[in-house]
């Protein structure tokens, strides 16, 4: 799994049509996910990209959805706005015909290098 | 003309094949290239855009002119490079871009037309009426220019893909490649050794004679075990995480014949990597510098020395270096007149058996259609010199286009005036030998066993003592030389028609850049990717520029190296092999039934049951929806996807995952459920059904089955990992079958051998003909409604079992268009209505997201703008005629525009209701629900549908849930 990375990105609601290396950008989708297909490694991959925040996380949970009564603003970040750094980035991605783990994977977006995986749900990956 | 007792070719064994419909003999080992130069054939091309007569430059897969189709049984293959392929007995070959011959082409006017011709001319001069670009300029542009033309049809040649997996890939085995190879295997490590060649040994190969210990170092790698020498076999991209491509060619050079793949895409994964690629030599640029019989030095000692062949009678060299020295050399041995080396460096050294001009240059080149002559200027004196094969060398450019793939860029170096790989450009890998720029025979042999001590280090194993073979170990020495300035063009890029002249025009216009004059000029974007021309072309944007070339810019190379066929890439794409198939356990029963298929997914459902004399699928539809109204109906539901979930917070968490609750739900019972997304808008819905205290069993619909297990996978770890709930998907461990109608509940009763019994939304197991199943008593048609499962491999049995009793009953089997029509009849929602932008309020469920309880989505979807009047809102509509009505048409107020802003909202799924004798429609407009019982305008312009009709509430028939309950 630590040498997985995206070889493609296919829209989940799209599909293949839309291999883009970024969030779906299908006319009226609201999709920030995306499909990874490393055919090397025989699996499936759904990526979705964590907002940026790389630095100081300390024992913060892996992934945090505001409260429920958070402002429509703290959702928004949340769900929908993405930082796309030259550089060190953050993503989830899914081993879907594997594990079925969902994995917090730190990679740098200009040398492709997979610096860190821990798994969401804690323990290692 | 052939060389008695030279060459590597097999002289007892003759092949014949043809060249433009002449038939020609060779041997084998020859490529198509040496086997026609053999014949004296010198023709083997006609340029790009100016359409003049070219002739072979090189000798490999770097080759610019050569390009040739090869006509199979099963495909024709453009721009394959003489120089390259292998030929067999039968081999079709022809010349391209020529009419009506390659040796009389009346496109060559071109050339005449030269002046005008020049870089940036088409956009110079096609500028206006625009009207004119497609219809007139474009094509007739194309008809003049390119190279081979595609056969229209489609490959029908069998291609391969396959994946490796190693400690080193040793890329090339000349010298450096076959000691690195030597090294690692000695030490244990899995190694793959790939050439691009048909036989190992590189440069070597070229040698006269050959080096006797070749022989035995390729027996021994041969003889490893941990070593794998892959012949034909191009390297062609370096990616990401020493992840490598290579195309193989395993049935090109030989007749075309069932099952035996023309290519391979290799994906190899190694964990080091040493590119031993070696070098490819230069041309220097002179005034009809394209001339056939003008090629590289090297080429011609590959030719003499490997094939046994000179193409010339009279040999000449130009060089600014030593190395034309060994292969004049080679000529004077093999009894090959030389008639001259010119060289340009003033103290060049003499040689033996020939005159040398130093401090010359060549001016000029005669012989349209072959070389007769050349021109020769030292100082101001001109002479003319007869010669029928002119050999160039202008330096050697290391083969280092794998160390740009991931962005490296190359240094220049002023020593070897040359670029020279970067270190580090591709994590892993080491660049050795000529390709490293260290171009003596010992050089080689030495970096390449130290390559391999160094990855061998980085691996983890000792690298075995090496002694190493003798050989020579002169200095480089060249004194640079891009352009002989003079009368006339002088061509860089042979394949694209690109000459010094289009270089400076393009400096003096403003593109000084290396990145712009490229693509003005379109210098290094022909199929040898600029491989002959790069350098050269940016060393003389330099000199126009007065720019030192460091500073002028640096070339790069993107992969593929050679080009790949997309059919090698995508091999085993091809129709059915474009996606996997998943056949429900009727499929056989539905297809002896001639039910057609319609793809749903990955799967292939029934769309419909023709009866005899029915000529449309409407009819059967029709038929189908009627059936089900009043009699029974069977149906394969298998493909939704199917669920188990287990735990003692099972229940807590299909609460936490859908938006109504389930933990109240009785054992033994069934409830609809709707999921959300995080951002709030409908995910899937679907029922679940409480098997036992612990154990659910949830349907997804088809379309979402992989993507709600991903979703629940998601929720339970990122947010109650530690809850005692685990789920796996059981799709495909159950057969389904839905029996809908008045009389399911008998058909069910005579299946059984006893009532079901059970009531509206109940589950329950079941024993059917002794096998284990279990019945839920749900419905999609609004009919009485059951689903039945058993395991799968009871499935066919059962669904023809039922199909069998339903007929007995005057009911039968329904497909995918009646099960549309009857949910549309009853307004039930699928993936058409769910598509990703509607929320449980436009749905028309806000009251099933549960005030009681938080669940995914639920804050997301009370955020501004996620519901009210302004939304768009599910409703059903009826055209006030009998006209279809369209799914994806526009809706729109009476007397509004039919402009986008005016759209009120659209149609997302219609049907023509045999219960109520008329179209229907589910849609979203804007505010619907306090509509019903508008007239709202229709408009679909795509199909020309223009209809007024009635918004009504989604659910026409049965709106009380009376048949459903009964």
């Amino acid at each position: 799994m630590r040498k997985a990375r995206a070889a493609s990105t296919i829209c989940i609601d799209h599909g293949p049509s839309f291999p883009f290396a970024a969030p779906c950008r299908a006319v009226g989708c609201l999709r920030r996910e995306y499909f990874c297909q490393d055919e090397a490694a025989g699996s499936f991959i759904l990526a979705k990209i964590l907002r940026g925040e790389a630095e100081g996380r300390g024992a913060e949970p892996l992934h945090h959805a505001p409260k429920a009564d958070a402002p429509a603003s703290a959702w928004d970040d949340y769900l929908h706005n993405r930082d796309n750094p030259a550089g060190v980035t953050q993503d989830l991605w899914f081993h879907e015909q594997g594990c079925a783990s969902w994995l917090k994977v730190t990679r740098n977006t200009v040398t492709h290098e997979i610096l860190a995986v821990e798994a969401v749900a804690g323990g290692a990956a | 003309m052939r060389i008695d007792g030279k060459g590597r070719v097999d002289r007892t064994r003759p092949v014949t094949f043809t060249f433009d419909g002449t038939a020609y003999a060779g041997y084998r080992g020859d490529t198509l290239a040496s086997a026609l130069l053999a014949n004296d054939v010198r023709l083997f091309g006609r340029s790009f855009k100016y359409h003049r007569p070219r002739g072979l430059l090189t000798a490999g897969a770097e080759e610019p002119n050569a390009l040739v189709e090869v006509v199979g049984p099963a495909n024709v293959t453009p721009n394959t490079r003489a120089t390259v392929q292998e030929i067999f007995e039968g081999l079709v070959a022809r010349s391209q871009n020529r009419w009506p011959s390659l040796g009389f082409d009346l496109m060559e006017v071109n050339d005449l037309a030269a002046p005008f011709l020049s870089a940036g001319f088409y956009y110079k001069t096609f500028m206006w009426p625009r009207r004119l670009w497609e219809g007139l300029y474009e094509p007739l542009i194309r008809r003049a220019a390119g190279l081979g033309r595609l056969s229209g049809r489609h490959d029908e040649g069998t291609y391969e893909k396959a994946w490796a997996f190693c400690d080193l890939l040793v890329v090339g085995a000349g010298p450096a490649g076959l000691m690195a190879a030597l090294t690692a295997g000695r030490a244990g490590a899995d190694v793959i050794l790939a050439d691009d060649s048909s036989e190992p040994g590189g440069r070597l190969l070229s040698l006269d004679p050959v080096p006797d210990w070749l022989a035995g170092v390729l027996g021994e790698l041969e003889s490893l075990p941990n070593v794998r020498i892959m012949p034909r076999t191009t390297v062609t991209g370096a990616y990401d995480n020493g992840t490598y491509g290579a195309l193989e060619r395993v049935g090109l050079h030989r007749k075309t014949r069932p099952a035996l793949p023309r290519e391979c895409f290799w994906r190899i994964v190694a964990r080091r990597a040493i590119l031993a690629a070696g070098a490819l030599e230069r041309q220097i640029a002179f005034p009809n510098n394209d001339r056939p019989g003008i090629m590289l030095a090297s080429a011609l000692q590959t030719y003499l020395n490997r094939y046994g062949v000179v193409p010339g009678k009279a040999v000449t060299f130009f060089a600014n270096n030593d190395s034309a020295r060994d292969v004049a050399r080679s000529m004077i041995a093999a009894g090959v007149p030389v008639t001259a080396i010119i060289d340009s460096r003033e103290d060049a050294p003499d040689e033996p058996g020939t005159i040398v001009h130093r401090g010359a240059v060549v001016v000029g080149a005669r012989g349209r259609l072959g070389l007769r002559e050349i021109t020769l200027r030292k100082g101001s004196t001109e002479t003319r010199i007869a010669t029928d094969c002119l050999g160039i060398s202008g330096g050697w450019n290391p083969t280092l286009h794998l160390t740009c793939h991931m962005n490296g860029r190359p240094r220049w170096s002023d020593d070897l005036a040359a670029f020279v790989p970067s270190d580090g450009a591709i994590p892993g890998l080491i660049t050795a030998g000529a390709a490293n720029g260290t171009f003596s025979t010992h050089g080689c042999l030495a970096a390449g066993a130290e390559a391999a001590r160094r990855s061998l280090e980085a691996l983890g194993l000792k690298a075995p003592e090496l002694a190493l073979p003798e050989a020579e170990d002169r200095p480089y020495r060249i004194a640079p030389l891009w352009a002989v300035p003079g009368k006339g063009r002088a061509w860089l890029d042979f394949a694209n028609d690109v000459t010094t002249k289009d270089v400076t025009l393009s400096a003096q216009e403003g593109f000084r850049s290396v990145e712009h004059m490229k693509r003005y000029t379109t210098q290094g974007m022909a199929p040898d990717q600029g491989k002959n021309s790069n350098v050269a072309a940016l060393a003389v944007l330099a000199d126009v520029t007065g720019r030192a070339i460091p500073e002028t810019g640096t070339t790069t190379f993107r992969p593929p190296f050679t080009p790949v066929s997309i059919a090698a890439m995508g091999a085993g794409g091809r129709a059915e092999g474009f996606a996997p198939q998943r056949f429900l356990t009727s499929d056989q029963a539905s297809r002896d039934r001639a039910a057609p298929m319609i793809e749903a997914g990955l799967w292939y459902r029934p769309s419909y049951f023709p009866k005899p004399g029915e000529t449309t699928w409407r009819e059967a539809c029709d038929r189908e929806v009627a059936m089900v109204r009043s009699t029974v109906g069977v149906t394969d539901v298998s493909t939704l996807g199917k669920i188990d979930i287990q735990g003692p917070d099972a229940g807590r968490f299909l609460d936490f995952v859908y938006t109504n609750t389930f933990s109240t739900l009785p054992v033994g019972k069934v409830r609809y459920g709707l999921m959300l997304r995080e951002d709030g808008h409908v995910l899937d819905d679907g029922t679940t059904a409480r098997l036992g205290e612990d154990h659910w069993l949830m349907t997804t619909t088809t379309a979402a089955a992989g993507l709600v297990m991903r979703h629940m996978e998601f929720v339970h770890q990122a947010f109650c990992a530690d809850w005692k709930v685990r789920f796996i998907s059981v799709t495909e461990a159950w057969a389904q079958f839905a029996v809908a109608g008045p009389l399911a509940r008998d058909l069910l009763t005579s299946a059984l051998g006893r009532a079901p019994g059970l009531a509206f939304m109940g589950c329950g197991p079941v024993t059917i003909q002794g096998v284990e199943g279990r019945l839920f008593r749900i419905s999609f048609s609004g009919e009485e409604g059951y689903e039945i499962a058993v395991p799968t491999r009871y499935g066919e049995a059962l669904f023809r079992d039922l199909v069998a009793r339903a007929e007995t009953m005057g009911g039968g089997p329904y497909g995918m268009e009646a099960l549309n029509v009857l949910r549309i009849e009853k307004g039930f929602i699928t993936h058409a209505e769910i598509h990703g932008r509607t929320t449980a309020f436009d749905v028309g469920m806000a009251q099933m997201v549960s005030a009681k309880k938080d669940c995914i989505g639920k804050a997301a979807a009370a955020r501004p703008g996620m519901m009210g009047s302004e939304r768009e809102q599910l409703v059903g509509l009826k055209p006030l005629t009998d006209s279809p009505i369209t799914a994806g048409a526009h809706l729109f107020a009476q007397g509004a525009d039919l402009t986008r802003p005016n759209s009120a909202g659209y149609v997302t799924s219609v049907g023509y209701s045999p219960t109520l004798a008329s179209w229907l429609g589910l849609a979203f407009l804007k505010n619907g629900r306090a509509r019903h019982g508008e007239t709202i305008r229709l408009v679909d312009r795509l199909r020309g549908v223009d209809v007024l009709c009635l918004v009504t509430d989604p659910v026409f028939h049965d709106p009380q849930g009376e048949k459903l309950r009964a």
